[in-house]
């Protein structure tokens, strides 16, 4: 497997598309810290009032995974879907490496490049930042933590786009679904997200007597169960989707929510085992054209 | 005969269709074996299975003696190079990248042999130019290179030829030849270009609905081939009598029909047969060639 994960990284590195999501990535980074600075700039008191890791690039340099995960979804769904729609793929079967091998080493090459183009945002952010913004409110250990865990995610969301890409044969039908799975597991997190920050009351004013001389209503504050909230079996589902799925965990480490850091780490290891293990079973029965 | 590759009735059944139907079939080694069919007779999905890119529903095929399901058919694999339907390679690389990075998955050691390898394919003043600007031609020759990169001693080639102009074709066909006689490498060659293979083959497999319906070699079949009057006569013992007294060269068809390869004079072979009692009932030249053979082999457009 070696020779094929030797090959696979000499065709990464030669990759045009590569490089266009490194540079998607490097930029985002450039952008949003300059944004950043203009915005403070202009609204400097506010900002005074908001706290330091609001002034500083460690605010969102963790956010950015969420857009930098469009550039993944394309980037996997290309980089695979050319071994198809090239043929390329039956030169290594024929030469009689095993379809696992093939799967894992498209696997590891695909979550090496999207760790390289996390790390380069990330990178990118908090070099700019700390040289435009100011000093890091985040200490390095911290800092340290959320890349570690962003980049586990990004594995076991890697590991979900192999999974797909690796069974469609197709380069763009490969591609195409790759994106649409990407905006449906960021609206999914969104929702979800919203769902259970949903309070389980909600304070409201209810006019309880009215007098008949003045005609002034009397109002007391009253507290109403919110229909939004969900409870029961639905919330348990919820409250795990939020912990498992990659988007949820993006967006928990964007928030600097680092309460579910452990869990979340021990779902996208689940996610990989359970994706690899489903492709490789798939992939070995598959007739290849 | 030492067999390079030999199927054993062979099937591979797809959700409603059957494109292999019990098919066996011996290739034997230094051959370049042609392997001829129609459209959709199965000569594709055959190289599909050997390749190891599908697996047979049933039957089975030995590769250099492994069998498919055996665990180290791999370690024949490697001794095997393949062009499938259209060159695998990847269009955004130039011809020496594409080697390199076939040489990589091989775990080749050096890149030194990558110029001769370009240079026997014609493709070595391609410089930087990238795969995706070659010419349908070029990009069947890179294919090629890249099949030959593990130094393969059984070439496969499903349709080489296809959609190639009249300078590609002959560019190929020679290629062909130099490897089978320089290098003798023994060459799988599928088409139905009959023209063209009946310049290259040594022998010949002719499929039919997913079967092998004969299988012959280029000199079998050259002999069935030639330029001859066939007779229809109604005596045959008789004829022979008179074909040995006039020292022809021929062969018996059937009861009643021979084939005569020598020159005649008919009046002459009409005259010696009327005196042995034997009635020359019809006579008629015959020059099949490979495409005429398969023809009737397959019965023409019937299904």
């Amino acid at each position: 497997m070696s020779r094929l994960i030797k090959a696979n990284f000499a065709r990464l590195f030669k990759s045009t598309l590569f490089r266009i999501c490194m540079l998607f990535s490097g930029g985002l980074g450039v952008f949003l810290d300059i944004m950043r600075y203009i915005d403070i700039q202009k609204n400097l008191s506010h900002y005074e009032n908001l706290g330091a890791e609001f002034k500083s690039a460690d605010g969102f340099a963790f956010s950015g995974a969420l857009y930098v995960v469009f550039a993944v979804a394309a980037f996997v769904g290309i980089f695979v879907g050319t071994e198809y729609s090239d043929g390329t793929v039956r030169n290594k079967l024929m030469v009689g490496h095993k379809r696992w091998e093939i799967y894992i080493s498209n696997f590891i090459t695909c979550a090496a490049a999207d760790i390289i183009m996390l790390l380069t945002f990330i990178l990118v952010t908090l070099g700019l930042g700390q040289l435009i913004l100011g000093k890091a409110s985040l200490t390095m250990i911290e800092t340290f933590v959320y890349t570690l865990s962003q980049c586990a995610t990004i594995i076991s969301f890697t590991a979900i786009l192999v999974f797909f890409s690796m069974l469609i044969q197709s380069k763009s039908a490969g591609s195409v679904t790759a994106l649409i799975l990407t905006v449906i597991m960021f609206m999914a997190a969104l929702h979800i997200s919203s769902k259970l920050e949903e309070p389980e009351y909600y304070n409201d004013y209810q006019a309880t007597s009215t007098n008949a001389e003045t005609g002034e209503m009397s109002i007391e504050p009253i507290t109403i169960k919110n229909p939004r909230y969900i409870s029961g079996t639905k919330r348990k589902i919820y409250v795990f989707a939020n912990k498992a799925l990659p988007f949820n965990q993006f967006y928990q480490i964007a928030c600097n929510n680092d309460k579910n850091i452990g869990i979340m780490a021990i779902y996208s290891i689940i996610i990989v085992i359970l994706s690899n293990g489903a492709g490789m079973v798939i992939f070995r029965k598959k007739d290849l054209k | 005969m030492e067999y390079v590759l030999q199927t054993k009735a062979l099937c591979k059944h797809y959700r409603n269709f059957n494109a292999l139907n019990g098919l066996t079939m011996n290739v034997p080694k230094g051959s370049i074996y042609g392997f001829v069919g129609k459209n959709g007779a199965g000569k594709t999905t055959l190289i599909r299975l050997i390749s190891g890119l599908q697996p047979p529903t049933s039957g089975f095929f030995t590769l250099y003696g492994k069998k498919n399901t055996d665990l180290d058919i791999c370690k024949s694999r490697r001794r095997i190079g393949a062009v499938v339907e259209t060159p695998s390679i990847y269009l955004g690389m130039t011809a020496e990248e594409n080697l390199k990075e076939q040489y990589r998955i091989l775990g080749m050691p050096s890149f030194e042999s990558i110029p001769e390898l370009l240079r026997l394919v014609g493709l070595n003043g391609t410089g930087k130019k990238k795969a995706k600007n070659f010419s349908l031609g070029m990009r069947q020759r890179l294919g090629i290179a890249v099949a030959l990169a593990g130094n393969p001693d059984f070439l496969i080639l499903d349709e080489p030829i296809n959609g190639l102009n009249p300078q590609g074709i002959i560019e190929i066909r020679e290629l062909i030849l130099k490897l089978n006689k320089e290098n003798q490498i023994t060459v799988l060659i599928s088409s139905h270009i009959l023209d063209e293979l009946s310049r290259l083959a040594t022998h010949y497999g002719f499929i039919e609905g997913g079967r092998m319906i004969k299988e012959i070699s280029a000199e079998e079949l050259e002999n069935a081939c030639r330029k001859c009057m066939r007779l229809k006569v109604s005596n045959m013992t008789a004829a022979v009598k008179v074909f040995d007294a006039m020292s022809m060269e021929y062969s018996i068809a059937d009861e009643e029909t021979a084939d005569v390869f020598t020159k005649i004079s008919v009046t002459e072979l009409v005259e010696a047969l009327s005196s042995e009692k034997c009635t020359l009932l019809t006579i008629t030249e015959r020059d099949e060639s490979l495409e005429s053979y398969f023809v009737n082999l397959v019965g023409g457009d019937r299904k």
